[in-house]
């Protein structure tokens, strides 16, 4: 770096290196958003927020996930983003739950009594049903369900994710699995299938 | 189930074929259709290249004077990011119109460009105006899929040498050509992709870059980016020494502060 004498060139070189600062973290967080910005919108729905604020959602985790960047470890950035997916997605709910704002799509899914045709039910209404059963879980239940399950993360890293001991997060899953086990079986009864 | 039993997804083991079919439906949560995704992954840069511009007081710019001086408010910086950010998304399937709806999905209630979370943004700006003429006009534009890496040519160092040994031996070179600049930022890109998933890689292109551009105008961000590397490849003590390197070549660098966090947090 050259030698600076003039205070206006103290200046520059400062704003040279602020630049190139801001010019590092600009393609690290497009980098991040890149890859990572279908889980999280899965994420993000997969945990209850209402189809029409999917957009409103994924905005702010990578907004929060920008404004961290310093704090993220190389390596980290998923768990950590999806860290801040679940916190954004219940303080949605939370939100949405207190102005009674209930899209149809998020709204409980009323569960067709009638038999299926057979054990093999179409996917949209597979859907719907497990949309159903992930609705009736609390919240700390779903994240660690919808984590492990469906994004088949490993325990130790679900545990980052929701900022908990690998204990605890195992734990939590494991209720989870009974949640979701009586929840089905349920399902099963009510659609005359009797799936068990 | 016994509490020391590995764990394994349900789909993974055997399981009704009800619980299998509620799974599995939910291999079906993408983001809508292409365009719908591109229209979110759109809105989503452009809320955060707002925020990134406010955001940029913290990256340590200290030139911020004379811009103050020029009397642009908060609100008309974000506002100028956002227009920014739509010049640099390009393509017309990226650019946010109030008719930008997902074609799958229900009509949203408000437009794409009223999404950008203003407000979000705003409040982390009180801290300080942004140079908004270095803003990232000049910026790289946001490309939809990350560049190729760079492979490793054979026989190329992959040792954390420090970048001042090298720097030292070549004569001092004119300021960038935008050419150059553009090509600086492409190789350091590569270095970025590669970091977390092969450290190894990112450190070879380091070494290139610093073949390539021994005073190049993102030596700081090669710098820190090499001593992330070295971290993520499990080789601290060299990490240390890098450090240690950069900030006697780079004393005032914004980039002290960061890559001594990264040091406290990587025991």
């Amino acid at each position: 770096m050259p030698a600076v004498e003039s205070e206006k060139a103290l200046e520059e070189d400062s704003l040279s290196s602020g630049q190139l600062a801001f010019h590092a973290r600009d393609t690290r967080i497009n980098t991040i958003v890149t890859a990572h910005f279908d889980v999280v919108w899965r994420s993000l729905r997969r945990l209850g927020v209402p189809e029409a604020s999917l957009d409103d959602a994924a905005q702010q985790v990578f907004i929060v996930v920008a404004r961290k960047l310093d704090t993220i470890l190389v390596g980290g950035e998923r768990p950590f983003v999806l860290g801040v997916a679940v916190r954004v997605a219940s303080d949605m709910r939370r939100t949405h739950s207190r102005r009674r704002e209930v899209a149809d799509d998020a709204a409980p899914v009323a569960v067709d009594p009638a038999p299926a045709a057979d054990e093999l039910i179409d996917r949209k209404r597979a859907r719907q049903l497990l949309e159903h059963v992930l609705t009736s879980m609390p919240m700390d239940l779903r994240a660690a369900f919808t984590m492990f399950e469906l994004e088949e993360m490993s325990v130790p890293e679900l545990a980052t994710v929701l900022g908990v001991p690998v204990g605890t997060a195992a734990s939590r899953l494991r209720r989870a699995r009974e949640h979701f086990h009586d929840a089905v079986r349920r399902l099963g009864r009510s659609t005359g299938g009797g799936h068990e | 189930m016994s509490d020391r039993s590995p764990m394994v997804p349900l789909l993974r083991e055997e399981t009704d074929d009800l619980e299998r079919s509620l799974l599995e439906s939910a291999r079906d949560d993408l983001s809508g259709d292409d365009a719908a995704r591109a229209r979110s992954l759109a809105a989503a840069r452009g809320a955060l290249q707002a925020g990134m511009l406010v955001g940029a007081a913290t990256a340590g710019i200290t030139g911020w004077r004379w811009v103050s001086a020029l009397g642009l408010t908060t609100t008309k910086v974000v506002w100028i990011g956002c227009v920014t950010a739509l010049v640099a998304a390009g393509s017309a399937s990226l650019m946010l119109t109030r008719d930008a709806r997902p074609l799958s999905r229900a009509p949203v209630s408000t437009p794409h460009t009223a999404r950008v979370p203003v407000a979000t943004a705003t409040a982390t700006a009180e801290r300080a105006p942004v140079p908004v003429s270095r803003a990232p006009s000049v910026a790289p534009p946001l490309a939809e899929s990350p560049p190729r890496p760079v492979p490793r040519t054979a026989g190329e160092p992959t040792s954390n040498t420090p970048p001042s040994t090298s720097a030292k031996a070549v004569a001092p070179v004119a300021p960038p050509s935008p050419g150059t600049l553009h090509a600086e930022t492409q190789l350091l890109q590569s270095v970025t992709i590669s970091l977390a998933s092969d450290p190894g890689t990112a450190l070879s292109n380091l070494d290139a870059y610093d073949a390539q551009f021994p005073a190049g105008a993102l030596a700081e961000d090669a710098g820190l980016l090499r001593v992330q590397a070295l971290l993520a490849a499990g080789r601290r003590d060299e990490a240390t020494r890098a450090a240690a390197t950069f900030e006697r070549r780079f004393p005032a660098s914004a980039f002290v502060s960061r890559i001594r966090s990264l040091l406290a947090n990587n025991p």
